[in-house]
């Protein structure tokens, strides 16, 4: 994991984590309400 | 902070460290709105266009903003100031002011505090900070930009007037660029030359600002660390945004009003006040030129299309001379809302609408239910760059009459 940070949609927290394979690096984010995870984003070097 | 935005990108993203980036407010964005150490190395500025920080560093690589992680980490490292004094006054999202008058007798001294911070701020999110240690507000904040990145700087009361007497007035914060320009033409360049002006001097071309900037010459700032919870209470509610693109389109601008009339509307509904006079701000493409014009009407409202309105009667009544780079809205003159029922009933039905649509807001984000002509492929109206009037508490207190 290479960064965390919180934000908030309506009463909803989100919980975000930027983690790397070492050649991507990918935005998971955990809803506290639905107790979900999902991928919010992907940025790889290459195109 | 340094280069705040770009630091916090480069520790998301490992593949970011060390190179030059800059980081822009949206995808469709030109302009730079910060960059890493190692762009700047190359020539990179705030405020140049891509096109112009890739001509000075062609390596250079453009990182979309993500105010979220900015904003969160903000609020994370006034947290960690807190834990040293109670007295933190958030200057803008990456620049904070400090008394620790009261915390020298626990912590043994301002340099131990400043290096436990910079320790903390790193070791948790990795980035560095400068900071400057000065006998106040005004030289804390000289001392804090003398040395970037990963500086501290102490100006020691004795040492105050030595360090002013060559430094330019332009370093000083609250002397821009069109003051530097009068002052200059007073044949004043350093900090030494403005504190030993004649006050009458000054007062006699910028009246009771003179007096304040003798003073900034010779060091003097007596204003206090004002802490959360304490600062003058809000005297108005508005939004503006940045847009995604300059835009030239009469619709289109009207869509955005909209959006932003909801959003004033919504804030103002939430603290329950309303306001007679409507505020609209104008910034050009040119990033330079700007106007703002304003109404004031005979009733006080608070309602989004109310608002709205009252903004569209202000520009439909300006030409504009390019496209628009920046827009906002702000409701002022605010008293509280003491809800009472409208007579008739379709105004009482657009009240009902109204507060439904706010509780569904409130619970499930701002523009879950919003106007219909919002939602068609314009949801991303704005650039999110974040207002200096940011705060990591957000706004608190809504001053009323």
């Amino acid at each position: 994991m290479t960064y965390f940070w919180r934000d908030r949609v309506g009463e909803v927290h989100l919980m975000h984590y930027a983690v790397t394979d070492g050649e991507a690096l990918y935005e998971l984010v955990y809803n506290t309400l639905d107790q979900t995870w999902s991928l919010n984003g992907l940025h790889t070097e290459q195109p | 902070m340094n280069a705040f935005f770009a630091s916090v990108e480069q520790q998301a993203n490992p593949e970011l460290r060390g190179k030059p980036i800059a980081v822009v407010g949206g995808s469709e964005r030109t302009v730079i709105t910060t960059s890493s150490y190692e762009a700047r190395a190359k020539g990179v500025k705030t405020g140049m266009a891509v096109w112009e920080g890739k001509r000075v560093c062609p390596e250079l690589i453009i990182v979309v903003g993500d105010n979220r992680k900015y904003t969160y980490t903000s609020s994370k490292i006034n947290e960690i100031f807190r834990d040293y004094t109670p007295e933190v006054e958030a200057f803008s999202i990456d620049e904070s002011w400090l008394d620790i008058t009261h915390s020298l007798g626990i912590f043994g001294s301002a340099e131990t505090i400043a290096y436990l911070i910079k320790a903390r701020i790193r070791h948790s999110f990795g980035i560095t900070c400068s900071i400057g240690i000065a006998p106040n507000k005004l030289l804390a904040k000289l001392a804090s930009d003398m040395k970037k990145p990963d500086g501290l700087t102490i100006i020691a009361p004795d040492d105050v007037l030595r360090v002013l007497e060559r430094m330019p007035i332009n370093e000083l914060c609250g002397i821009g660029k069109k003051m530097q320009r009068h002052l200059n033409m007073m044949s004043i360049h350093t900090c030494g030359e403005l504190g030993r002006c004649e006050e009458a001097r000054l007062t006699s071309k910028f009246g009771i600002t003179g007096s304040r900037l003798k003073q900034m010459g010779q060091g003097i700032d007596h204003s206090t660390v004002i802490q959360f919870g304490e600062e003058a209470a809000v005297k108005s509610v508005g939004h503006s945004r940045t847009l995604e693109r300059d835009i030239d389109d009469p619709a289109e601008i009207r869509h955005f009003l909209l959006q932003l009339s909801e959003m004033v509307g919504s804030r103002a509904r939430k603290y329950n006040v309303s306001g007679k006079t409507i505020h609209l701000y104008v910034r050009y493409a040119d990033f330079f030129s700007s106007w703002g014009k304003q109404t004031t009407l005979k009733n006080y409202i608070n309602q989004s299309d109310d608002i709205y309105r009252a903004s569209l009667s202000i520009i439909d009544t300006v030409k504009l001379e390019q496209p628009v780079r920046l827009l906002g809205v702000s409701l002022s003159n605010l008293k509280h809302h003491a809800e009472q029922l409208p007579l008739f009933g379709v105004e009482r039905k657009k009240l009902f609408a109204t507060q439904a649509m706010d509780k569904i807001n409130d619970r499930f984000g701002s523009m879950a239910v919003t106007y219909g002509s919002l939602l068609p492929e314009k949801e991303s109206a704005g650039s999110h760059v974040i207002p200096p009037s940011w705060r990591p508490d957000g706004i608190r207190s809504v001053d009323v009459k």
